[in-house]
């Protein structure tokens, strides 16, 4: 926990960052914290910069799961629209970095990790019907996206 | 080892050789590491 106050500063300008307000920052500092503390195996034995990753991935999957979660909430997922959301904090986030992780697949600016990213969607359990929604790819790139994902897997696995 | 792969509708199964597996890091219930030269995560 000591190792969370020492960045805490850091951390909170993250949040504020993300959520683009002090008071949603605080809020996810506190779930991150809640985390933090129970899970000490996360960071234990860590470099500082080992550590300072951990916790910003920490804190922006606890930021991307809120979004969803509001989403859900206030519109129901399979019907969710960005456009639906725009009073939504939390889902006008979640569409900003989905359009900015879109925008760098879209250039070619895509590492490997966003070049996949209907096939990790898939993974978390999201059908493709809804993976096409929520990232705008047409439903036929992300069908071949996940099966291209998979077949170079399994002949991988297979060889 | 068996793995779980998805496809368009549900998952298949595919067994995997943990010796060609060189373990990085573990985070959480997720080991991530190299196999065959991809970087890939195996989820206990």
């Amino acid at each position: 926990m000591n190792s969370l106050v020492n960045d805490i500063n850091q951390l909170f300008q993250y949040a504020v960052k993300l959520t683009g307000s002090k008071q949603d920052g605080e809020d996810l500092i506190q779930d991150l914290a809640e985390v933090v503390f129970k899970i000490p195996e996360y960071y234990a034995g860590k470099t500082e910069t080992e550590r300072k990753m951990i916790f910003c991935r920490i804190l922006k999957n606890i930021f991307i799961n809120r979004a969803v979660f509001y989403a859900k909430q206030s519109k129901g997922f399979s019907k969710y629209n960005p456009k639906h959301v725009e009073n939504d904090v939390w889902g006008k986030l979640q569409k900003l970095e989905l359009q900015k992780a879109l925008k760098d697949y879209e250039c070619g600016r895509y590492h490997d990790k966003k070049r996949t990213l209907p096939f990790r969607l898939r993974l978390e359990g999201y059908n493709v019907n809804e993976i096409s929604e929520i990232t705008n790819i047409p439903l036929k790139k992300a069908y071949t996206s996940i099966s291209n994902t998979t077949r170079f897997l399994k002949k991988k696995f297979a060889a | 080892m068996t793995v779980q792969l998805p496809n368009e509708q549900d998952f298949i199964e595919m067994d995997i050789d943990l010796g060609r597996f060189k373990l990085d890091k573990q985070i959480g219930e997720v080991s991530f590491g190299w196999y065959d030269g991809v970087y890939v995560g195996i989820k206990q």
